[in-house]
This record gives C-alpha cells, structure tokens and sequence, in this order.
C-alpha cells in the first residue's frame, strides 16, 4: 500500500464570479521514502495541492471530487479534529510564507519547543533543549541565535527556521512548499543533503513543490509537471528530465537559468499567459496557446494521456507518437 | 511584451478598473463580510437582541403619546399610587408613586444606548489614538503616555466620579458619560499600543514607508485597520463596562435625576423597600442589564472576524501549536 | 553616479533586559563600499544572513547605520528629512524579498499598488486605474480586472509577488533595489521577468541594485556584481569576470555549490 494515494482530486476556489477550479483531476502515489517533486507555473495549485492533504484549504476553498489516501485512511472524510492528529505528527508542512508559519510575537525557539512539547508530552526537558539544538544544528543557525525574535531573522533564517519546526514531531511525510526559495546555494546544498540523509534514516517520504528545477531534480525521485490546475507530464526524474515530451515541460526546463549562462534559448520558450482559470478551456488543451507545436486540433479536442513508457505519461494529443 | 497573450487583447480593449467597478467591489466586499456575519451564531443572538433594545429605546417615544399618564417620568396613573403588579393598564405594573414601569424600561433602554455606545466610542476613539501614537511614536511618547495611562488606570474610577459628584453636587448624564470615558480608555490604549509595535515591524509598514507615506497616512491607513477589529471588540466591553458603571451610579443615588435608566429604576426599587415586594419592578431592569452587556460581547466576538479577513480561515501559526 | 555606499556598518544589539550590559550584538555591515551608475545594474549575490537585505534597508533610510556615508544623487541619505525625503522616496523603490508580509492584507490588490500614486498625488482616479492596469498586466497579472479586487490571501505567492514589483515600477523610479524579485516564480515566469526588467532599464535607464543568492539570475541580468560574506564584500567587479575567474575562495565555494542541472 502506498504512503500517500491521491485520485482524481480537484479543488475549487469560490469566488466573486463563481467558484473557480484551481486543480484538476490530479492523481498521484507515493511510496514510503520517496520524494515526489512538483514543478510547474507560479500559480498552477501547487500550494492549494499541498493545502489539500493537511486539511487546510482556505474558507472559501473546497474539494470537489477526488480521494486522499494516507496510510489507507481518507483524510477528506476525517473531521478537523481527526485531522489534527494527523496534522505535524504524520503530515507536516513547510509553508511557503515562511514568515506567516512564525508567530511575530514569540522567540522563534520558544515556538518549536512549543511544538516538539505538545506533540511529545513524554519528553523531558533535557531531551527537548537536545533536540532543538539538534535541529538547528541541521538547518545550520548559531546556538545563540535560537532565542531571537523572528523580526531579527534574515529571510533565509526564518525558512531555515520552519524547516526545523517542520522536522521537529518526526512526520512520515512531509510538504515542503518552496523551501529553498529564500536559501543560497551551500545552505540550499546542505539542507538537500540533510533531508536526504533524515529520509534514508528514518523513511520519510516527502513532497517537494518547487519552481526550482535544480533543486527537485536533486532532491526528487519522481517529477509531476504542472500547467494551469492540471498534470501535464508525471514520471521517474530521468524520464522527465532527460527526456521531456510535453512542450511545455521542454519549455521550462530551457528557460531554466544556469550559471554556465547559454542564454540562447529555444525557441519553444514559453510565451507567458497568467490569467488563470481552466474553466476558460473547458475542454482543450490549457497550453495550446502558447505551445509552438499545437495543431488545429489542439484547440477543438481535449487532450489525451500518452503513455511513453509505463511509468513515463503525458498529458498532449501529439507527444508521443512515433511518426 | 513577451507576457501578455493575444487571448488578453480582449480584456485590454476596455477599461477594466473604472470607477463604477471599483465601488461594485467595496458593495461586494461588504455583502461578503455581511453574510459571514450573519452565519456566526453568536453574533445571530447579539445582533437579535441589540435590535430587541434597539426596538425598546425606539419604542419608548410612543407610552407618552398614548397617554400623558404613560410618561416615564412625570406621568403617574390617576388611580393607582401605589406599586401594583402587572395588569392590562399597565403591563408591567406601576411603581410606588403609579409610574407605569414599562414605559420606564422602555425609556431605560434608550439612556442605556446613549451611555453606553457613547461612553465607549469616546473612550476607544482616545484608547486607540493615544494607543497608536505611543507605539508608533518614539520611546519618550510611548513612555510618557503609557505612565500617564497607567496612573488613570489604578484610580478607582467609581469611587472618584461618586467624590466628584460629592463635591459637584448632580452629574448631569453627559458628564457622567465624558466621566466614563475619560477613565476607560487606558486598557484600551493598552492593547492597541501593543499591537502596533508588532505592526510597526511588518513589512507592509516598510514598504508604505518606502512608497512616500506619511507617519499619519501609515498610522491611520495601515495601522488603523489592523487594529480595528481589537478596537472595535474592546468598544463591545467598554460599552458593557460603561452601562455597569452608570447603573452603579444611579443605584448608588449619585445618578442624573433627570433620566430614567435601569440604575435609576433599581434605584427606586431599594430606595423604597420595594427590593423583596415588588419583583415585577425589580426584575425587568435586571434582567436589562445582564441581557445588553451581554448581546454587546457577543456582537464584539463576531466582528472580530468579520473585520479580519485572516481569522477566516485556520491560522497557520495556531496549527502549528496544535 | 546613483548611488555610492562608502564603509558603512552596521550592528544590531540586543536590548538588555532591565539590567546588565548589551552583548556582542550581530555585525550585518560590515564596512561596505560600492557604487552605482545611473542606468547599470549591479548585482548584490551573498549567502543567507550575508546582510543583503540590510544593506537594502539603510539605503532606503527605512534604518539608520552606525558609520560611514550612503550618497544617493549625491545627498546624503542619511540627512534626507520631510519634503527631500520624500522626493527621495519617488526616485526609488523596493521589490521586497517576502511577498507575504509586504502587502498589507487589508488593502485590495488595486488599493495596494495604487498607494503611491495616491500619496504622490499622481493623476485622478481615471488616470490611476489606467496606470494600476498598466502597470498589473506588464508585470504578468493579466487580465487585471481579475486581479486588482483580490486580497493578498486570495493569491500565490508568485503573484503577490508579481504584485509587488508591479507597485515597485508604477512610480517610474530611478532606482530600484530588488531583493530577490523572482525568488517564488518559476523559471519562465522569472526569466520573462528579468527581460521585462532589462527593457525597462533600457528605455528609461533605470539602475537597480539586485539582491540575490543565485548567481545563475546574477549573470543573466547584472552589468557588475559584488559577493558579500558575513557583512563584508569580498569581491567585486564585472559580472563575467567574477564568475569565470572567480579570486576569492568564498566565491569558489557559492560557484562550485550551484546546480548543474540544464537541459540542452
Ligand atoms: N483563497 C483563494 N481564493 C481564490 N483564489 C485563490 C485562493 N488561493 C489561491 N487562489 C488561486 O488559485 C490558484 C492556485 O494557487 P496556488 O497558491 O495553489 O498556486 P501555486 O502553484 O502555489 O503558485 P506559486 O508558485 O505562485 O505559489 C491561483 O491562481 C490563485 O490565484
Ligand atoms: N532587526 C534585527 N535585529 C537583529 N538582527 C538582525 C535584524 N535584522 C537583521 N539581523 C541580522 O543581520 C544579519 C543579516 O541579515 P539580512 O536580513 O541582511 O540577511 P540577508 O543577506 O538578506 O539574508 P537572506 O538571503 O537570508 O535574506 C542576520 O544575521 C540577521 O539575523
Ligand atoms: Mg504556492
Ligand atoms: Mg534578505
């Protein structure tokens, strides 16, 4: 059975003019141990996806069809207080606000401790003061500095700081919604490192949703690309990429920056549209505007799943074929 | 521009954001936080009862147009001169001297309104002024009015407004609302002060600062509506702890013998040993002034998430202590 | 020349808690010189808690530094007060590194990047919608109509952020400190960035100061950069340069630990 099971899940947002979807018939596994990556456009559903599986959508955010499975129980049919059992001990997340998972009010060490003591009432106080020295050891910030408040946290302080928190009950899987965004490369390295280490240690499995390829092509054994609400191209990280079929999927990796600077780039460079609603396409293929390779029937049909190998499928009428 | 899309060309052609737009959203806006209002249970009950009192203060301008006999004050019954229970002439019965008492709690309610809203909207218009300013302003402002705060607030206020109305002679009732509040601001301003320090830290107040703002634009346009739901919940106490107040006076004979409030009317009740006799008259103001302090505290819980658009959903902060 | 930072420090002590005295305290600046000429940008690259954001800080006057000289247009900053600063804060402006706390959560979208507009006393109410529209589709939020009546917690982080750079641009600074502008965008969206900024440098000769720990956007975008360590710069010069032949070995370390991940 697999750590996490997610089927056909699909959420909306109500809004002034109607509830709008902002993920669509997503289904994805994951095993004990992996790492699944989430890359795509900013504003996909990334986050709402993450959102979703802790319980924590927004008020005016709902699922509207689709199954989460973890550990073989429903999470969407627990009630909130069930879920809170499941909520930092199983599941916990790292948020992309870093800042706003940080109470302004309270030292940032008194704030895990807090965490760590709620979660694990049998610790003792030693034990509590040696973990949390622990962690911060492993997002690297000075002793000293645990005591702060997180005004006086550089940026990358206060994410390093909740991926501590989000490490302190010893989840089974863990979100992390961006957790490097604010994190130089040698931090960025060794955090990578460390999690990777913490998940051959302990097995955690964990969900890693990022705009920065290089970061979950490190960090992920399994790739899910997003485009507009919707999975587009889902497979092993070689597969994907190295072998990319799904023009958008071709287009970010190339417009990727490296520091080796080819700054030619294709030209499937993706042209960038940010309205976002896929009920606009009902139907069609969310990237056909944009997309260099589309035909005309792109823009009529929806679009089908390729297969192109059995753990290797793309979301596109024309990937895949071999003519 | 390598952003837009052609799809976008029809948008652009017309003037998305004109005026008349932008005021359907403020409407929407408030229709929204209105209906949420409205689903919070507690608020239901408050809002029903405010407007149960709301009816009575209104409705009490009616007894004296019915019948001279009916005024509050200086109207008596022709028969009855004593306290007489409930009957068809008098729903409520009469007090001592054949006062109809009905129309008296009806007239209560209306001094209650008068007292308590007004006693509290001065004193969080002061709590949530000075408030701001000593958080927001320097360290010597913020010292200065904080120990001035907290010299009134260790004053027994009841027992200095008895001293005054001593030495004074009668308090009419709007020196006794002016009273109130100057003496009921500090813990607002308490409150206020404390949140606007952790205000002042946010980035939004950089970035207004970055923009060009004035300290009085960042004070009243972003310090302001974040405090305001704070303010405004402390406005429910204040006016519960103002209609407390101003009963306590007039039952201790220290009110504005010109009005006819609850206190007053509990008052009269004690004064002419009516307290064990007459239940009929002592009840109903009672019951009054448990019933509106308490519908105000519960509308001040339900505003509180109404004004603050992040209480609608699960804070991610309190998840993360759960 | 812009903007010229002469040996400034800077140090945050903790407050003693009734008595004792002050401990050691963090040095963020550590005695950093540069400057900036008009129409270049100039890359600020530095690992997490380097001082980046600080330095940012004092430039804008939003803190103030303990030594050394900050010249803006030749003024001091330090000395800027009432009706100069404010002229100052027209002529430059801040991308925000956190999005998230940058707007203020009871300002609609529109009412956000219209703010310095309205305390500028630019335009009329028509003239403003036109400008807010302007400035929310070139920074991506298109169509603006469904953007500009959101809240900042009905958006992605990406596209608050997009709106954060639209309220940095819509006063045509002259200066622009951008503190990790593209730090939540994903790569297409950045990079269309990074040409939208560029194309505005060009036609209206903006500078900007850009802060950021990926030397990979550096490159792509700075004319110059400097690489600041624990408060102090340890290299600077053309961007080319710097990351080809890199001198110090701080620098060799943030080069050597950047992904190699591309995709050809
Ligand atoms: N509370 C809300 N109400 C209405 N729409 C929302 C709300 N929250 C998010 N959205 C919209 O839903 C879409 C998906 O948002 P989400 O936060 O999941 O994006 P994301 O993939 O995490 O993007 P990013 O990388 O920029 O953070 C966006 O278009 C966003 O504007
Ligand atoms: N208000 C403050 N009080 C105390 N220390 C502070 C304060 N602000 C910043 N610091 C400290 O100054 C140092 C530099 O912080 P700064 O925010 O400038 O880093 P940064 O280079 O922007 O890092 P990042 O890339 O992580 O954002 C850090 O050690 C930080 O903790
Ligand atoms: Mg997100
Ligand atoms: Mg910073």
């Amino acid at each position: 059975m697999p750590l996490l099971d997610v089927d056909n899940l699909t959420i909306a947002y109500h809004t002034r003019s109607g509830p709008v979807t902002a993920v669509e018939n997503v289904s994805f596994r994951l095993e004990r141990g992996k790492f699944l990556g989430i890359v795509g456009e900013s504003g996909c559903g990334k986050t709402t996806i993450g959102m979703s599986l802790l319980g924590l959508l927004p008020e005016n955010g709902f699922v509207r069809e689709g199954r989460i499975l973890f550990e073989g129980s429903d999470l969407l049919a627990l009630s909130q207080k069930e879920l809170q059992a499941f909520r930092w001990k199983k599941i916990s997340m790292i948020f992309q606000a870093a800042m706003n998972a940080l109470n302004p009010v309270h030292r940032v060490g008194d704030q895990i401790i807090e965490a760590i003591r709620i979660h694990n009432p049998e610790f003792s106080e030693e034990r509590i003061q040696k973990e949390i020295k622990e962690l911060y050891d492993l997002v690297d910030i000075p002793e000293q500095r645990i005591f702060d408040y997180p005004h006086q946290y550089s940026g990358g302080m206060k994410q390093r700081a909740v991926i501590a928190m989000a490490l302190s009950c010893r989840p089974d899987l863990v979100i992390a919604d961006e957790p490097t965004t604010a994190l130089d490369v040698i931090v960025q390295d060794q955090i990578i490192r460390k999690i990777k280490d913490i998940q051959r240690q302990r097995g955690i499995a964990g969900i890693f949703i990022s705009h920065d390829i290089g970061v979950v092509a490190e960090a992920c054994q399994d790739i899910m690309v997003m485009y507009r609400g919707k999975i587009v191209e889902q497979g092993k990280r070689e597969e994907v990429f190295v072998a990319p079929v799904h023009p958008y999927t071709i287009a970010l990796l190339s417009s990727h920056l490296t520091i080796d600077g080819v700054f030619d780039f294709h030209a499937d460079k993706p042209e960038v549209a940010c309205d976002f609603s896929p009920d606009f396409f009902a139907g069609v293929c969310g990237y056909a505007e944009s997309c260099s390779r589309a035909e005309a029937q792109c823009f009529t049909a929806p679009p089908k799943w390729r297969e192109i190998t059995p753990t290797h499928k793309a979301l596109c009428r024309l990937c895949g074929q071999n003519d | 521009m390598t952003i837009t899309s052609n799809r976008h060309a029809a948008y652009s052609m017309e003037n998305v954001i004109d005026k008349k737009t932008r005021r359907s959203y403020k409407r929407q806006r408030f229709s929204a936080g209105w209906s949420l209002f409205y689903k919070n249970m507690v608020g239901k009950i408050g809002l029903y009862l405010l407007i149960l009192f709301g009816a009575m203060a209104l409705a009490s301008y009616i007894p004296p147009l019915v019948d001279p006999m009916y005024h509050p004050m200086t109207g008596v019954d022709p028969l009855i001169s004593y306290a007489s229970p409930p009957s068809w002439r008098h729903w409520l019965g009469t007090d001592n001297i054949g006062r109809d008492i009905f129309s008296q709690l009806l007239t209560g309610a209306r001094v209650a309104f008068l007292v308590g809203v007004s006693a509290a909207f001065i004193s969080i218009v002061l709590g949530t002024l000075i408030g701001m300013i000593a958080g927001y302003g320097g360290r010597i402002a913020d010292s200065l009015l904080m120990r001035f705060a907290d010299m009134i607030m260790v004053m027994p206020s009841l027992l200095v407004i008895l001293l005054l109305s001593v030495l004074f002679g009668q308090l009419s009732i709007w020196i006794i609302v002016i009273l109130i509040a100057l003496f009921r601001w500090p813990a607002v301003a308490r409150v206020i002060r404390s949140q606007t320090l952790t205000l002042k830290k946010r980035p939004f107040v950089d970035m207004a600062r970055v923009a060009g703002a004035s300290h009085i634009r960042i004070i009243f346009r972003h310090i302001l509506p974040n405090v305001l739901p704070m303010a405004l919940l402390y406005m429910t106490f204040r006016v519960t702890s103002a209609i407390i107040v101003e009963a306590a006076l007039a039952f201790l004979g220290f009110g504005d013998p010109n009005t006819v409030s609850w206190g007053m009317m509990l008052q009269w009740v004690w004064k002419t040993g009516h307290m064990f006799q007459a239940p009929y008259w002592l009840l109903p103001p009672g019951i009054c002034i448990s019933l509106i302090t308490l519908s105000f505290y519960m509308m001040g819980r339900a505003m509180e998430e109404v004004l603050d658009p992040r209480l609608r959903k699960i804070q991610k902060a309190d998840y993360a202590a759960s | 020349m812009i903007l010229e930072i002469k040996n400034v420090v800077k140090q945050y002590r903790s407050k003693p808690f009734l008595f004792g005295k002050p401990d050691a305290g963090v040095t963020a600046v550590d005695g950093v010189s540069f400057s900036i000429e008009k129409g270049e940008v100039f890359g600020l690259v530095g690992g997490s808690g380097s001082g980046k954001t600080t330095l940012g800080r004092l430039t804008l006057k939003l803190e103030d530094f303990d030594t050394g000289e900050i010249r803006f247009d030749g003024m001091s900053v330090r000395d800027l007060k009432g009706p100069a600063l404010k002229a100052f804060r027209r002529k430059i402006q801040l991308i925000p590194q956190d999005p998230y706390q940058s707007l203020n959560p009871y300002f609609s979208v529109y009412d956000s990047i219209a703010e310095p507009l309205v305390i500028h006393g630019i335009g009329n109410d028509e003239a403003r919608g036109d400008l807010v529209k302007q400035a929310l589709e070139m920074s991506g939020l298109a169509p603006a109509a469904s953007y500009s009546s959101r809240y900042p917690h009905q958006l992605s982080g990406g596209q608050r952020q997009r709106a954060a750079i639209a309220r940095a641009m819509i006063l045509d600074p002259e200066f622009v400190i951008a503190d990790e502008p593209t730090s939540m965008l994903d790569a297409s969206i950045s990079f269309s960035i990074f040409k939208l900024l560029s194309k505005i440098k060009r036609e209206k000769n903006v500078a900007f100061l850009f802060i950021t720990h990926d030397l990979a956007a550096a490159r792509f975008f700075c004319d110059r950069i400097a690489v600041i360590h624990k408060g102090r710069i340890v290299e600077t010069g053309p961007t080319k340069d710097v990351i080809e032949n890199p001198k110090d070995d701080y620098t060799k370390t943030l080069i050597n630990a950047q992904p190699r991940f591309s995709y050809t």
